[in-house]
């Protein structure tokens, strides 16, 4: 199922491969290229190697163009902004700081595992402390901590709406968080699988919100409708190895990216409806569909695979980037979206 | 080229016998004649005091860290007789347990692999050794002793690594039985071979060669062949390579007889090099080539009048 | 091998004074510090080494300049070719891949120079000691990539009859680029007396010995005598010069026909003086027609013997085969007499062209590039089949082991840096000796900087199979979790690896917590243990018994009193926890509602009668019995009425 190679490999500098060099200041080549080719937002763009330079770790993400939130394994979040004062060189600038915010109850520092943002102010991080801090980039306060959120190290989070989050430990299990409510307890939960499956990734629907995604630590890809919650849509056995990111395109929704530790890369999209005439307009989101999912999409690799991790990707237009264990940033340009 | 990567003040106001790096190599255990043992954070290159542990009454001679899986546990042993296991809890280490059962200085201190559990040797100069295997079911440890291990003393202990026989072929799922080994040296010239048969330990092997006092042993790690491999250094300034297929027939093939007393042998951690400290004053690094042949590929030296801070 | 033995010094009084002694710490540091001999008979006092200043410990590491950020590129790249390579072999028979290997030879290649590019680009702007260093990485790759080349040409390429003289200048033309950089620079600034430019002359006997006859012609044509006869003639005989076409024994015959018609006329020409007005020109044409003295006069203009070499053969035997590469290059080297000044680099391209793998082999070895070199050309070279051979000329050889001793060394100085060990893992996954010992070895001892990290190594440990591998770092990283007072993760890890002993270790400590304080901990985990609580009796235990609880806080009771009747029964019930079932039982047995049968309420009163010793029951016996006795007969009456 897995077919032609879509992508073009177009090389980012003057090179043997298609490698994005380590420069010294590493964020820089990142950045450079989101500037020129995305708009959206990188996140999660920080292969290990990132840290040893500015001491980041976790998740990178963008609130717009110019200010970004990054973790780090320190338990601190940073609010950074890009400032490009002489020629070509960019800076990071910290602008805000939240120290230590994740630790554990013997003092030592809680590696904050992944971040999520609302809109451009809303950011909410969650830690290897089992606990949910929510920030806001206009001030240096933390607005409202669950300590002990959950009993387990939380792996994943995504906003749901502008006041409720979702999140998922090491053990697969999700929870529903309403960020109003001042009790510290999930509105709901329930299990990715029964067998200890580490989320690794989530995402949803551009449209539809309800229509959630996950990747795991297995290769496989979950769908929810969040709905009707408590059990899932259908599970796609996709990866080999563990699915490091999830997009859909925030565009054309019928096109989803996956990235996983094997080292591949795949787009996929629905398939063109032939004859469609005859057959009854059921659920247009095939996704949603609850059996034959595989048989309603094609996947294409982007990339013939490195045997290296592939850590991250983002999208924009047709435009794909993605960061690989082999301390290398890709990008595969004209990805066919239609 | 090599460069000293790092530097350590101990601050110990005596002589340092032993210093040993965690499983990760994220933290450093130090002993010496000042009575005392030192845990330093060295994760970011700069060292940091943890803690200074107090309850030896005499030099501490050796120091070892235990598996991570079994939390990090520190053994120390003494002139004082003793041996202590220190766990850590909130960067601070207690006696965990402390055993008084020599009857002379304790002169070597080891953690046996984690296949086996969290066991310790430890060898006296009251000539015997002590294996101490820690009981989760009852949370105590439990010691048995080789009395007469070696005449007049017993200076190093080293265990030899988890591996599984040759012979248990793979019938089955059955995981073959792993056997427990330790290797020791002593002030009556001997290598001894000890083997767990049991609830006692047997004396496997006597390993005759050296003419004076054995000052230190090392099992090497095994990597691939299953093929076992000890140094021994000893007074008699050699050092002897004892190889064997099986653990009863050993043959010795003698590294180098050097200038002056051989104090320490200590192998890298694949096994495939032998760092020899010896009174001439010289750290030398040994492997193996394509032929077999050992070599020196390096040495180290003291100081010789080149002395920057 | 002989090899040379270094030597370093500890920079420390006290180890001047007392002795010093080392202990492995991690795979490549060496910790190194004072020693004292002592004697066990010395009495227990200060030794005379007490002071005021501190003794030191000294951690060693043999320089990785492969960690430098650019050269982390040339890493990371040329394990995607490593992996190419094995995979292609894994794939065809060597009949087929030999075309391949050689491409696969150039990316290395082409590698290199990216990043002898790159580090170019960096010294224009370093100072410095960081100039110096980057310096040297350039000297270092440079020699590589010249072996490297060399040994391509020679034993990875298949040049067609042998015939191995166009591949060597191409070789010198890389390596000596500054005359054809000089030329073009002459050549585009349209002079019409060139011959005053400064690097004139030693520009066109540069390009001569490099085999660029038209370029010699075209530096020539702007000389200011350009028009003189001499001139003219020069360009006509150079123009006339005989160009082999064919590889085949018949194109060659008629090659060497042609080449001695020409040298002849030359030779005539040059007897006859025609040339002697122009002693440039003259040695030009004394120089093609191979003339010993006129080779001696040219030698300063040759910066290396190599180059004299190629220049040598092209013009007296521009028909060698390889396998006479050596003989040709022993006789450069006596004619330029550097016989006794040869550099490392020398020695290798001396070797190579031998033919001499192994000594190749051996030099390469020591090129301070930490085994990068070695490791990729000896894995090369094995496949084109080139060290197969030598087990027949070298007693005791294994062409396997020696190509895997390199790969495995290179794998494992990689396995020590933190982003780099995963690309050491791809070296290691194809040493089919000790490689995956190696992994099993090394692969925990990656500090677990945060549970991502640890997936991840836990991944590549079952990618493997190594199971005990896998438990051994979930058992670590929930050591961890449960010293950071996170035991609900703790557990969590327990189960990923089916950890039985250590998951009633934790489970133990659950209901041992429970006791303290009465409450039970992470009840979000316990709520949804699901058929994981399988791998131990003691988390069924648990488990269930949170189950009690909950039916028991939203009161139901019935439900309750009959799992705790079902768990009374059981066999899991851990001796400490006894008497806090019991306990547990006397509210619902003095619940208003009648919720044990006659048979339940026996089964309690047998189970206290016999723990009745338990001293945490003491005080709580007589309250239980005599519930029980009333339980007993509401139960008996209400079974009555009901028969």
């Amino acid at each position: 199922m897995v077919a032609s190679n879509l992508g073009t490999l177009k090389p980012l500098s003057p090179l043997t491969s298609t490698i994005v060099g380590l420069n010294r200041m590493m964020m820089v080549p990142v950045y450079l290229v989101i500037e020129d080719w995305f708009e959206s937002i990188v996140k999660h763009l920080v292969p290990s190697w990132l840290y040893e330079v500015v001491g980041l770790m976790g998740a990178n993400m963008f609130l717009d163009t110019d200010n970004f939130v990054s973790s780090s394994s320190s338990g601190s979040v940073y609010l950074m902004r890009t400032c490009q004062p002489y020629n070509d060189q960019i800076h990071l600038k910290t602008t805000t700081e939240w120290k230590n915010i994740h630790k554990f109850d013997n003092g030592e520092e809680s590696p904050c595992t992944t971040l999520a943002v609302y809109e451009k102010n809303d950011i909410i991080t969650v830690g290897e402390d089992g606990c949910i801090n929510l920030l806001n980039s206009q001030s240096q306060r933390i607005l409202r901590k669950i300590d002990n959120a959950d009993s387990c190290s939380i792996h994943c989070v995504i906003f749901l709406k502008h006041n409720e989050i979702l999140t998922s430990n090491l053990r697969g299990q999700m929870k529903i968080w309403d960020l109003r409510s001042q009790n510290d307890q999930p509105t709901n939960n329930f299990m990715l699988s029964g067998d200890q499956v580490t989320p690794t990734c989530l995402t949803y629907h551009p449209t539809q919100r309800h229509l959630l995604i996950t990747g795991d630590d297995l290769g496989a890809l979950t769908t929810w409708d969040l709905r009707h919650n408590t059990y899932p849509i259908n599970v796609l056995n996709a990866h080999e190895g563990a699915i490091s990111e999830i997009q859909f395109h925030p565009d054309q929704p019928d096109h989803l990216f996956s990235c996983s530790s094997a080292g591949e890369i795949w787009h996929w999209s629905t398939k063109a409806k032939t004859g469609s005439s005859l057959m009854p307009e059921s659920d247009p989101n095939v996704w949603l569909a609850h059996d034959n999912v595989k048989n309603k999409l094609e996947v294409f690799t982007l990339m013939p695979t490195l045997g290296k991790s592939i850590n991250t990707l983002d999208l924009s237009r047709n435009k794909v980037i993605c960061g690989c264990d082999n301390e290398a940033i890709y990008l595969i340009n004209g990805v066919t979206l239609c | 080229m090599v460069s000293i990567i790092n530097s350590i003040d101990t601050g110990h106001e005596d002589m340092i016998h032993d210093a040993e790096v965690d499983y990760y190599g994220l933290r450093l255990a130090t002993c010496s004649s000042d009575n005392s043992v030192k845990v330093f954070d060295i994760k970011s290159g700069v060292q940091t005091l943890i803690d200074d542990l107090k309850g030896h009454f005499g030099p501490v001679w050796q120091i070892a860290w235990s598996h991570p899986k079994f939390g990090n546990l520190l053994a120390s042993c003494s002139y004082d007789r003793k041996v202590i296991i220190w766990k850590e809890h909130q960067r601070k280490w207690a006696k965990y347990y402390e055993y008084a059962n020599h009857d002379s200085s304790v002169n070597s201190v080891q953690f046996a692999p984690p296949e086996f559990g969290l066991i310790l040797a430890c060898g006296s100069s009251d000539s015997s050794i002590s294996i101490l295997s820690y009981n989760q079911g009852t949370n105590s440890w439990d010691a048995k002793k080789i009395q007469n291990a070696h005449a007049i003393g017993c200076n190093a202990v080293s265990w030899a690594p988890a591996i599984t026989p040759l012979f248990g072929n793979g019938e089955g799922d059955q995981k073959p039985q792993l056997i427990k080994r330790l290797v020791s040296g002593g002030c009556d010239n001997l290598v001894k071979i000890w083997r767990e048969d049991g609830d006692r330990w047997v004396e496997e092997s006597k390993l005759e060669l050296h003419s004076d006092w054995v000052r230190d042993v090392a099992w090497a790690p095994s990597v691939g062949l299953h093929r076992y491999t000890i140094a021994s250094c000893s007074q008699d300034r050699r050092v002897v390579i004892w190889t064997s297929d099986d653990c009863l027939n050993w043959h010795s093939t003698i590294l180098h007889t050097f200038d002056d007393v051989v104090w320490n042998v200590s192998w890298s951690l694949n096994g495939n090099i032998l760092a020899v400290s010896g009174g001439d004053n010289k750290i030398t690094l040994w492997d193996q080539n394509s032929e077999g042949v050992w070599q020196c590929i390096s040495d180290v030296a003291k100081g010789q009048g080149q002395i920057n801070n | 091998m002989e090899r040379e033995v270094k030597t370093f010094v500890i920079p420390n009084e006290l180890c001047k004074r007392a002795g010093i002694t080392a202990t492995w710490l991690t795979v490549d540091q060496l910790s190194v510090r004072a020693f004292e001999k002592r004697n066990i008979k010395l009495p227990d006092a200060p030794s005379n080494f007490l002071s005021d200043t501190p003794s030191s410990i000294f951690h060693l590491r043999q320089e990785v300049i492969l960690f430098h950020p650019i050269l982390r590129k040339l890493v990371n790249e040329s394990c995607g070719v490593f992996i190419a390579v094995q995979n292609l072999i894994v794939n065809k028979n060597p009949a087929d891949y030999k075309v391949e290997l050689f491409k696969m030879s150039r990316q290395y290649r082409s590698i290199i120079r990216a990043c002898l590019e790159n580090l170019q680009d960096d010294l224009s702007e370093a100072k410095g000691q960081e100039k110096e260093q980057l310096q040297n990485y350039i000297t270092i790759f440079y020699s590589v990539e010249c072996i490297w080349h060399l040994c391509e040409i020679l034993f990875v390429d298949i040049i067609p009859g042998n015939l191995v003289l166009s591949q060597l200048l191409e070789w010198i033309r890389f390596h000596f680029p500054k005359h054809e950089r000089n030329a073009a620079t002459m050549l585009a600034s349209e002079s019409v007396n060139l011959e005053t430019h400064q690097d004139y002359w030693n520009t066109v006997f540069g390009s001569l010995l490099q085999g660029r006859v038209k370029i010699v012609r075209a530096l020539l044509r702007p000389h200011s005598s350009a028009d003189h006869p001499t001139f003219k003639l020069v360009d006509q005989v150079l123009r006339a010069m005989p160009i082999c076409s064919g590889v085949n024994g018949t194109s060659i015959n008629e090659f060497n026909i042609q080449w001695r018609h020409w040298t002849m006329d030359v030779q005539s020409k040059i007897d006859a003086k025609l040339f002697s007005s122009e002693k440039h020109l003259d040695l030009i044409m004394r120089l093609v027609v191979g003339e010993e003295k006129a080779w001696i006069e040219i030698q300063d203009h040759c910066e290396a013997w190599y180059e004299f070499l190629a220049g040598w053969m092209f013009y007296t035997e521009p028909t060698a085969k390889s396998f006479e590469l050596g003989q040709y290059a022993k006789r450069s080297i006596t004619k330029m007499r550097v016989a006794n000044n040869l550099k490392h680099l020398d020695r290798v391209i001396l070797a190579a062209m031998e033919f001499d793998i192994f000594q190749v082999i051996k030099e390469i070895q020591h090129m301070t590039e930490n085994g990068w070199f070695v490791a990729h050309l000896s894995d090369l070279l094995f496949h084109s089949s080139r060290l197969t051979s030598l087990e027949k000329e070298v007693p005791n050889f294994s062409a396997e082991k020696l190509r895997e001793s390199f790969i495995l060394e290179y794998g494992i100085t990689l396995m020590g840096h933190k982003s780099l060990w995963p690309v050491g893992l791809s070296y290691l996954d194809h040493c089919t000796h000790d490689g995956n010992q190696v992994i099993a070895l090394l692969l925990p001892r990656i500090p677990l900087d945060n549970e991502a990290k640890t997936l991840k190594i836990i991944r590549e440990a079952k990618k493997r199979d190594l199971n005990d591998v896998v438990q051994c770092i979930c058992k670590a990283q929930g050591m961890l979790s449960l010293k950071r007072g996170r035991i609900g993760n703790a557990l969590c890890w327990a189960l990923k690896s089916q950890d039985g002993p250590f998951t009633s270790y934790l489970a133990d400590k659950f209901l041992q917590d429970y006791i303290k304080n009465g409450k039970l901990g992470s009840t979000d985990l316990l709520d949804n243990l699901g058929s994981c609580m399988l791998v131990s009796d003691r988390l069924i235990f648990l488990g269930k018994y949170f189950e009690f609880h909950k039916l028991y806080q939203t009161q139901k009771y019935k439900e309750a009193a009959n799992l705790l009747i079902s768990l009374l029964a059981s066999k899991i019930i851990p001796k400490y926890f006894w008497y806090v079932l019991l306990i547990d039982a006397i509210p619902l047995l003095e619940s208003e509602e009648l919720l044990f049968s006659s048979n339940d309420t026996f089964t309690i009163m047998h189970c206290a009668e016999q723990k009745e010793d338990l001293p945490e029951l003491k005080d709580k016996l007589n309250i239980l019995k005599l519930s029980a006795a009333r339980n007993l007969a509401r139960a008996l009456t209400y079974e009555a009425q009901n028969e």
